[in-house]
């Protein structure tokens, strides 16, 4: 009897019993205590509606991956504020050490998002940070201290930086990189939102703002950048812009670039080689929502969803319009499944930011993840505070929306989300930030498929191999599709390793990599149950 | 006006004499029968038989107004007015000419004398809360609390007062308003209703669904009631309830088309493309003008792969609405899907175009609002001269004029503050508050 209700105990909420897996914040238990501060004021200035993101990097190499936070603070930023952001460094035994100060990471400044990547290929991952006012690249010295390079390198970004991605746009082995920028606020000053009679304020809406550019750098090769962004074909899209990322939508083997905007239509950029872009926007249909309206876009993910070889694309947008998924047809032509699909319709009373796809339950199907909460302090309808949303794909084209966990009960004001493995264990685990709340780590527990784990090594393609495309042939006759990004999401960027979810089968046949540089390596016969290094072949 | 001859009772009806009657007891005896035009009759011969009997010319100015002589009436009123100072029907009666004729700030100075002279009459009172609000006029608010201290058994009169601070801004206070009236009278559903509306356009969708289904589950709704509770409960995030909503509005008014479209819209949004298609067909056949029901009716048929109707439709509702952009959108995707690029990219074009455009004026009137609302914001903190510049900066437009006539006032600067009224009155004559406006800073511009 005694045992009975101990098992009975130890179990699945009842409201978690048909999950394929559950997910427990232990944020607080593994030291990572942080609590956003959005700075907000009475003035309601629209930068401090945004929150921030995060980013996954394994700075000191030691195969665990850390975690950097991006705060944002008073605005404008004071030497006073506490506010900060934080590098953790991963215990390798689920806990996380505050090391910002021993890192040098103590700039201020009025945080949005962070991208890790190396750029230099020193094999030390670097960070890019975005800010309202003052985006800063930090070079990993290689000793576990970071050095401001912005200025030496020529990578100041647009004054308000937003999401940022790294790429390799012309082959050459360095990483490029994407700043997005949200919108132009020199008329801020002029305008009132609000109450005029009482003087009490609320945010203005994105309209009020001019659309500007973002800003794509290309990278060097030795430690600096050149500013590329009309050379390459962006010099036209404006845009208000809070999510970004680059991948090889047609499979020509040179990553695209998808750029999600704030109530102005987004844009898809093919790459048409030696740096220069061409916009398929509109014959992508990717631009608008599926009756031609632009959406309040915010987070972006990309990932093959239908197995099909072929990278589809999912926008996180405002409340009132669902959550998108554009299936990639092959040719630079997408359909809009967000309805059909039952991606979209959970998601429509949600203010949407963080997007991820993630394998929660490693039966291989990309599930998705979605971090909730409205921009307004009191808005007119609905709470401010929101759950966050998990997607499971049923391998079959359709979606289901189930929380699995506490965490998913409890509303926050979700922004930016970033997924790795950080204990390991070879299943996705959740990072998010949320707005004026604490981060949370969403632990993924439960019973799961077979997995496994790639870390790639780059020898003539970049050091990280992002970029890269990765195919995984089961002895069951599956065919599992993955890609290397560096930088998605809500100003974020995940872990950079591949997982593989593979259910029932406990072996890869064949592993096919597609490197940036365009070399095609394949590697038979990998066990399950473990993370594999696999360097460029030369 | 039936009202008239419940008024007409009241005002200057007397006991029937004993001898034949008089052209005033007569056309009295026809206004109460409701019989206007012999009425008007009689009563012209009265006011010929006495040119200065206030009585006869107020009885006159009630039998012309059913027949809509309004100009008559007022000029009716206006000698019983003089003949009867002291009287407060004649007062009345000429402010309800007034009224009708669109004078309104003329017609609450009547009003104001027949409370003068007989106080804490609830009909003067119900006319001067009305015209007031209609001039949006700062005493509207207290005169309704007047009002309904004196009947406190019509709910109309909370509803009325609500609508007046909601119209003026002050939400908070129009909603306590309905919040005490709703739960004064729980069993009112127009209430409930009038509440609901009021909610969803603040965009309070969960508070607007709570008060519309209370409505709905007092009294049967209306069309456009039920349209509404199924927007709202969309944007409340309840969309079984909504397609709970619209699926009972189609079945309570089977020829509503806009019903129809509404039920079949939210059917395709949801997935349910088979379903959607016969009320979205419905729709389309009871209004076949319309382009959105064209354009919806052709999304449904594209996703149930009749492409080949879905292109018609789309043509339909471009035929119908040449620059409706999402119709662009549609066909060129479609177009693009049949692989016919060329014709496909054109459309596409075309939408990028007008989205380009719709997005820039849509734009540009929210940034003349919000510089507009600064420019308010520092008028009511008291920083008059910066209030003046940034109005000034604005295009003239009534708002912006009277703005600047309300900083300049502030300012002591009244005779350029009664100039900018002049201006923004001949941009807006029918404005009553503008009229209220100029008429006070003329009254303080005149000399003692």
């Amino acid at each position: 009897m005694i045992f009975a209700l101990l098992w009975a105990f130890a179990g699945p909420a009842p409201a978690d019993a048909d999950c394929p897996a559950v997910f427990a914040d232990v944020a607080d238990k593994a030291g990572l205590r942080f609590q956003h501060d959005p700075g907000a004021t009475a003035a309601h200035r629209l930068p401090e509606v945004f929150g921030s993101g995060l980013a996954w990097l394994d700075y000191d190499n030691d195969g665990w991956m850390d975690l950097y936070v991006v705060d944002s603070g008073p605005l404008p930023p004071t030497r006073l504020s506490k506010a900060r952001d934080r590098l953790f460094h991963n215990n390798r035994d689920g806990t996380f050490t505050d090391v910002t100060e021993k890192a040098g990471l103590t700039d201020g400044g009025y945080g949005m998002g962070a991208v890790a990547a190396d750029y230099d290929n020193d094999g030390f991952v670097d960070l890019y940070v975005t800010r309202y006012r003052g985006n800063a690249l930090y070079h990993n010295n290689g000793d576990g201290t970071f050095t401001d390079v912005t200025a030496k390198a020529g990578v100041p970004g647009p004054p308000w930086g937003t999401a940022a991605a790294w790429a390799d746009i012309d082959g050459d082995g360095f990483l490029d990189l994407f700043v997005g920028q949200y919108a132009d606020d020199a008329r801020d000053k002029s305008l009132f939102c609000g109450e005029p009679s009482t003087g009490v304020r609320e945010y203005c809406p994105p309209l009020l703002y001019d659309a500007t550019l973002s800003v794509l750098y290309h990278n060097n090769g030795n430690g600096t950048f050149t500013d590329t962004t009309r050379a390459a074909g962006l010099g036209k899209a404006l845009g208000k812009t809070l999510g970004a990322v680059f991948v090889d939508v047609d499979l020509d083997g040179k990553p695209d670039l998808y750029i999600v905007n704030d109530e102005v239509l987004n844009y898809l950029f093919r790459n048409l080689g030696g740096g220069r872009f061409e916009d398929i926007t509109v014959t992508s249909g990717t631009g608008f929502g599926l009756d031609g309206e632009p959406q309040g876009g915010m987070g972006v993910d990309a990932g093959d969803l239908d197995a099909d070889g072929l990278p589809d694309i999912v926008v996180a947008n405002f409340e009132s319009e669902t959550d998108e998924y554009y299936r990639n047809l092959g040719g630079g032509v997408f359909e809009d499944l967000s309805v059909s699909s039952g991606f979209g319709p959970p998601t429509r009373p949600f203010v949407k930011f963080g997007l991820n796809l993630l394998d929660a339950d490693n039966d291989g199907n990309l599930d998705a993840f979605v971090a909730n909460g409205h921009i307004f302090d009191r808005p007119k309808s609905g709470a401010r505070a929101q759950r966050p949303m998990l997607l499971w794909n049923d391998g079959h084209g359709r979606f289901r929306e189930k929380g699995c966990g506490d965490p998913f009960r409890r509303a926050l004001v979700g922004r930016g989300s970033a997924i790795a493995d950080y204990d390991n264990d070879g299943d996705p685990d959740i990072a998010v930030s949320n707005s004026g709340g604490p981060l949370q780590l969403l632990r993924n527990d439960g019973a799961h498929g077979h997995w496994l784990g790639i870390q790639l090594a780059g020898t003539k393609s970049n050091r990280q191999g992002i970029g890269a495309r990765l195919v995984a042939e089961t002895p069951g006759g599956r065919r599992l599709t993955r890609f290397v990004l560096a930088g998605s999401s809500y100003l974020s960027s995940s872990d950079p390793r591949v997982l593989f979810g593979l259910g029932a089968e406990t072996s890869v046949r064949k592993l096919t990599i597609t490197w940036p540089s365009g070399i095609v390596q394949t590697v038979d016969d990998l066990p399950a149950g473990k993370y594999v290094r696999i360097e460029e072949k030369k | 006006m039936p009202f008239l001859a419940a008024l007409f009772l009241t005002i200057f009806h007397r006991a029937a004499p004993e001898t034949a009657p008089t052209p005033l007891e007569l056309g009295e005896k026809l206004l109460q029968q409701r019989q206007y035009a012999k009425a008007e009759v009689e009563l012209r011969r009265a006011v010929e038989a006495d040119p200065s009997s206030a009585r006869a010319h107020g009885n006159l100015a009630l039998a012309l107004l059913p027949q809509r002589k309004v100009k008559d009436a007022v000029a009716e009123g206006r000698l019983a007015a003089a003949f009867g100072p002291n009287s407060p029907e004649a007062h009345f009666i000429y402010g309800l000419a007034l009224s009708a004729d669109g004078k309104t700030l003329e017609a609450a100075r009547q009003y104001e004398q027949t409370l003068a002279l007989k106080p804490d009459q609830a009909r003067p009172l119900a006319a001067l809360a009305a015209a007031y609000a209609a001039a949006e006029d700062p005493r509207t608010a207290d005169t309704y609390r007047k009002l309904i201290a004196l009947a406190p058994n019509d709910p109309r009169l909370r509803a009325e007062l609500a609508e007046f601070l909601w119209r003026t801004q002050k939400t908070a206070d129009g909603n306590d308003v309905m919040t005490k009236a709703t739960r004064d009278f729980p069993s009112d559903a127009d209430l409930l209703r009038r509440f609901g509306r009021a909610l969803a356009e603040q965009e309070r969708f969960e508070d607007a669904m709570k008060a519309l289904e209370a409505s709905r589950a007092l009294a049967a709704l209306d069309a456009a009631t039920f349209a509404l509770l199924g927007q709202v409960q969309v944007r409340a995030g309840q969309t079984g309830r909504a397609l709970d909503t619209l699926e009972a509005g189609t079945a309570a008014f089977p020829s509503d088309p806009d019903l129809a479209h509404d039920l079949g819209r939210l059917l395709l949004a949801e997935g349910r493309v088979e379903e959607s298609l016969p009320p979205l067909e419905k729709a389309a056949r009871a209004r076949p003008t319309s382009a959105v029901f064209q354009l919806d009716l052709g999304r449904a048929l594209e996703r149930t792969g009749k492409l080949e109707a879905a292109e018609a439709a789309y043509r339909r509702a471009l035929a119908l609405a040449p620059s409706l952009p999402g119709a662009h959108y549609s066909l060129g995707r479609l177009l693009q899907r049949e692989g016919k690029k060329e014709e496909a990219d054109q459309e596409l074009a075309a939408h990028r175009a007008l989205y380009e455009r719709a997005r820039q004026l849509a734009a540009d009137a929210q940034v003349n609002d919000s510089e507009i609302s600064r420019a308010w914001a520092d008028l009511y903190a008291g920083k008059a001269s910066e209030a003046l510049a940034r109005f000034k900066g604005l295009h003239e437009t009534p708002e912006s004029l009277t703005g600047q006539a309300l900083a300049l006032q502030r300012l002591g600067r009244n005779a350029e503050a009664e100039k900018a009224l002049d201006r923004a009155h001949a941009l807006a004559p029918d404005d009553a508050r503008i009229e209220l406006l100029l008429a006070a800073a003329r009254s303080q511009a005149s000399p003692p």
